[in-house]
């Protein structure tokens, strides 16, 4: 359990004297958590609203009740049909998006500066009186149902939503917050009420602004949302350690697969709060960090060999944050799990597995050397203001360190980062990275056949045309040569529309 | 040698242009500082320093895309090349190890018009940015085996996009149907036979001589630097970058379309939605014209959140589980696209009947003020807050500098948008929104089509 998001999540009231760039402290004592990243001249207000109401409180038979309830707030209130709502955004040119994670749910408005107060009513109007209309409810369902199909369909999206239910078997972390076909079809405008009343609450939200602000704007939000919002905050669902003893293979067949997704992951003990997540973070920069073409994966798969477009490895959850390279900031977890992610062609996708599980191996057999780490801490201290360029980003960051309670966690990161040992290093990778130990999951056209593909002696790829494999066979003999630790009967063959029914 | 600098517009001093467009009242005024140079090889450069930035944006924009590729059996060199400048020099023979130090975020995309790399880093690191890219945009060293080698990734980026997307599937044979001679007929990834047999390693060295020149390159620069250090180090680096002398094919001209076309696919599988791409052949971005503006405003005038097709096919009618366009800018006239996903057991005539129809009231309804005002302040407001670092400022200047052909059209398209009537709108529908122009395509499930 983490102290920091129960700090946030049970609503305990916290002074933050946040000082550093643009950054300005709180307002007093009797409002809940605030973060401010005030920015001259931004011409704009971003506010952001952070609900201990993720997926992971779901209630058991009723997945994608949070993500249900979060998108009903768009759908209409007691001042404003659906429409309305729409209009109003358009005419203000303001912007509300609302994102359910595991563990929250993000409403976000954004509005030019001299548009805060028609647009503040709205936005109180959304968060504060969900109308919850019987009518918009079902045709919610049906929307809902379709964002379920719309993660089948893409073989992207779902092997990697596909890994962490594996991953996260019988745990409120494994449905995708979309929630599950029959779940899904099951709620209601009572349903979607009931959720809002226990987790919607005074005692239960962050706020957070960023542009043209003021601690008396924060101040006013507080006090026009503790005043509407029910007292209370609800009690955050235990989460399982979950065990993966030995590693499990998922064949999702689709037809005629031109190529193969293949997600490669297991959970971890280790996250912000932890010494070890500085390490574990450099370690990942080395085999590879996100959209990087350094990286240790990205060099062995695609630079030398033009295997796949994308080789990259996560040291925590990651989604991507528009068109960057950098994680999304602001979806906290209290578990977090390492992966990896390729997409050979379809007959390499064996090869590209040997590739992936025999440096991971590597890795943990040998670990990091000292050069190796200068160069991927050197990379990352020099690359860490990108990750609080925008004051979309810092406000999300801040965020993060009031979740994680790690209050320095932006100020001390190039003195964490510069810290880090060979010794830290090889000892996180030893608690997080085990090729015995994974899920994996590929995105196949024939399961059976690929099941006997990776259990075989015989690795069977092709090079790009015109390549000239001879002169990577020396460096191609140890991948071939490496046993997978598969067992056949840990591998299972699913059919992708069964997926996430 | 160093070339002597030639600045754009105004003599010797450097210009520094602040401009404040119109905005209606309830928007702030928005402006980007920046400097125009050029060097007398051609070259052209932008600067916006932002002194409160701790980092720098650095684009080298050339300006060649998939339009530039009129050879047979080349489709996609563009982007193949784009990956090749990836792959080191004398100097710097492994690129991924020079700039990795930095911490820098690199990479690199191609479009239709032009293609771009960037390297964004902390400001201290500009001389050495500007070395590394002055010296892989002049002397990239790639051999046949590394032109194969990087064929594969790049097969790969087609595959997911093309092969394993049915919208990249269905939008390929879109701008196949809509165009009969111009380059835009084919997509900017390639055709796959050009990919897996016909394009060469002489294809790459062709194209690389001819458009990796300073005639053809814009360097756009944003954040936090020192504008007159940028200068000299981008003279020291590019001053004696000698032009090409190749002179580029001319670009076919399109015919007017005079009828509409259409086609119907089946996807490889049953797990898709059907989904229909309505185009018309759009205005180019070209001189911001007053049809380009206006496409720009029909464009949020029916997608925006209460844009009318949203709200009749998402909200009203619930026929369309997305349905949305993207009003691109392009140097020659291209197409406006607009694509629809079905929901469950919806035809798709039945959505396209929607689209026509709403088509048909702009041109025949004149939009209210209100609407217009709306769609106006929507673009704006988009532009304000898409500017909030480095790399959008440069992206954007160098893009308008390539497309538009002046950055200042960043802020003058602003104050031309203010200046459009009701009357624009309809004027502009009536020419462009025509079924003559249009182009039809629509991708179904395997299932429905047994």
């Amino acid at each position: 359990m983490k102290r920091g998001m129960w700090k946030q999540l049970t609503g305990v009231a916290v002074v933050l004297a946040l000082l550093v760039g643009a950054i300005s402290c709180s307002p007093g004592s009797d409002s809940g958590p605030t973060v401010l990243v005030p920015k001259d001249q931004a011409g704009s207000i971003r506010v952001r609203l952070v609900f201990g109401a993720g997926s992971a409180y779901d209630p058991g038979d009723k997945e994608g009740l949070a993500h249900f309830t979060a998108n009903a707030l768009k759908r209409g209130t007691e001042q404003h049909s659906r429409a309305e709502i729409d209009n109003t955004l358009d005419q203000l040119a303001a912007k509300l998006t609302i994102d359910v994670g595991r563990e929250v749910t993000i409403i976000e408005g954004l509005c030019l500066t001299e548009s805060w107060s028609e647009f503040s009513n709205l936005f109180f109007s959304v968060v504060t009186e969900p109308s919850f209309d019987v009518n918009e409810m079902s045709t919610l369902v049906q929307d809902q149902l379709d964002d379920i199909e719309q993660i089948r369909r893409d073989d992207q999206r779902l092997a990697k939503a596909a890994l962490q239910y594996y991953i996260y078997q019988d745990h409120p972390y494994g449905h995708p917050p979309e929630g599950m076909t029959q779940t899904v079809r099951t709620l209601s405008a009572r349903d979607a009420r009931s959720f809002y009343r226990e987790h919607y609450t005074n005692g239960n939200y962050t706020l957070g602004l960023a542009g043209d602000i003021s601690d008396t704007l924060a101040e006013h939000i507080h006090a026009v949302l503790d005043a509407s919002l029910r007292d209370g905050a609800p009690t955050p669902p235990s989460l399982p350690e979950p065990q993966i003893n030995k590693t499990q293979v998922y064949l999702i067949e689709k037809e005629n697969r031109a190529q193969a997704q293949l997600r490669f992951g297991r959970p971890i003990d280790i996250t912000r709060d932890d010494p070890d997540f500085m390490p574990l973070f450099v370690v990942n920069s080395y085999l590879g960090r996100h959209r990087e073409s350094m990286g240790k994966l990205y060099q062995e798969i695609r630079a030398i060999r033009g295997l796949s477009y994308g080789a990259y490895s996560y040291a925590e959850h990651f989604e991507q944050d528009g068109w960057s390279n950098l994680a999304r900031p602001g979806l906290p977890r209290r578990q977090q799990y390492f992966s990896a992610w390729v997409y050979p062609k379809s007959i390499n996708a064996n090869f590209v597995v040997h590739i992936v599980m025999k440096m991971l191996n590597d890795l943990r057999t040998e670990g990091i050397t000292r050069q190796q780490l200068d160069a991927a801490r050197e990379f990352e201290i020099n690359h860490f203001p990108f990750e609080i360029e925008t004051p979309r980003r810092l406000l999300g960051m801040r965020m993060d360190e009031l979740a994680y309670d790690t209050p320095a966690f932006i100020d001390s990161f190039t003195t964490r980062a510069a810290a880090v040992t060979v010794d830290d290093a090889n000892r996180a990778i030893e608690r997080a990275i085990d090729p015995q130990a994974m899920v994996i999951v590929a995105v196949v056209s024939d399961g059976e056949q690929f099941a006997k593909t990776l259990l075989g002696d015989q690795v069977m790829f092709e090079y790009p045309s015109g390549v000239d494999p001879s002169g990577l066979k020396l460096r191609d003999q140890p991948y071939l040569n490496y046993t997978l630790p598969i067992e056949a009967g840990n591998i299972r063959v699913v059919k992708a529309e069964e997926m996430f029914q | 040698m160093i070339g002597s600098r030639k600045r754009v517009i105004l003599g010797l001093s450097a210009l520094v242009v602040v401009v404040a467009a119109l905005v209606p009242a309830t928007a702030p005024a928005f402006s980007i500082e920046y400097e125009k140079h050029a060097l007398d090889n051609g070259l052209r450069i932008v600067l916006a320093p932002d002194p409160s930035a701790p980092t720098v944006s650095y684009f080298t924009m050339i300006d060649a895309g998939s339009r530039d590729e009129t050879k047979k059996g080349a489709t996609g060199i563009a982007h193949v090349f784009e990956h090749m400048m990836f792959r080191g020099t004398e100097q710097y023979p492994d690129f991924d190890a020079a700039v990795a130090p930095m911490g820098a975020q690199t990479n690199a995309f191609t479009g239709n018009d032009m293609t771009a790399y960037y390297v964004n880093a902390k400001s201290e690191f500009l001389p050495e940015i500007v070395a590394l890219e002055a010296d892989r945009v002049r002397n990239l060293v790639f051999t046949n085996e590394t032109f194969r080698t990087e064929l594969g990734p790049v097969k790969e980026e087609r595959r997911r996009w093309v092969d394993e997307d049915p919208y990249g599937y269905l939008e390929q044979r879109l701008y196949d149907l809509a165009f009969d001679r111009h380059t835009y007929q084919h997509p900017v990834i390639g055709w796959e036979d050009d990919l897996e047999q016909n394009m060469t390693f002489n294809d790459g060295l062709q194209f690389k001589e001819t458009y990796y020149s300073p005639q053809f390159t814009v360097i756009s620069v944003a954040g936090g630097f020192d504008p007159e250090q940028a200068l000299a180090l981008i003279e020291e680096h590019y001053g004696d970058w000698e032009q090409s002398t190749i002179t580029p094919d001319p670009i076919p001209e399109e015919p007017e379309q005079d009828r509409h076309r259409t086609d119907r696919l089946v996807w490889k599988d049953a797990m898709i939605a059907p989904i229909v791409m309505m185009a018309h052949k759009s205005p180019a971005m070209q001189f911001v014209t007053k049809d380009y503006l206006a496409l720009q405003v029909v464009d949020r005038l029916l997608f925006s959140n209460s844009g009318r097709l949203r709200q009749r096919l998402m909200v009203d009618n619930q026929l369309v589980e997305d349905v949305d366009a993207g009003a691109w800018g392009t140097k020659d006239p291209s197409l406006w696209t607009i694509t629809a996903t079905a929901k469950t057991g919806v035809p798709l005539d039945s959505i396209q009947r929607v689209i026509v129809d709403e088509l048909e009231r702009l041109r025949t309804e004149p939009v209210s003020r209100e609407e217009l005002d709306k769609a106006v302040l929507g673009f704006k407001a988009n532009r304000i807050y898409g500017m909030d670092k480095p790399s959008s400022v440069a992206v954007t200047l160098g893009r308008y500098t390539i497309i538009s052909g002046n950055p200042e059209n960043v802020m003058r398209e602003l104050k031309l948008l203010e200046a459009l009537t009701p009357a624009d709108i309809q004027a502009f529908a009536q020419t462009y929104l025509t079924a003559d122009r249009r182009t039809t395509v629509t991708l179904i499930p395997k299932a429905e089509s047994q």
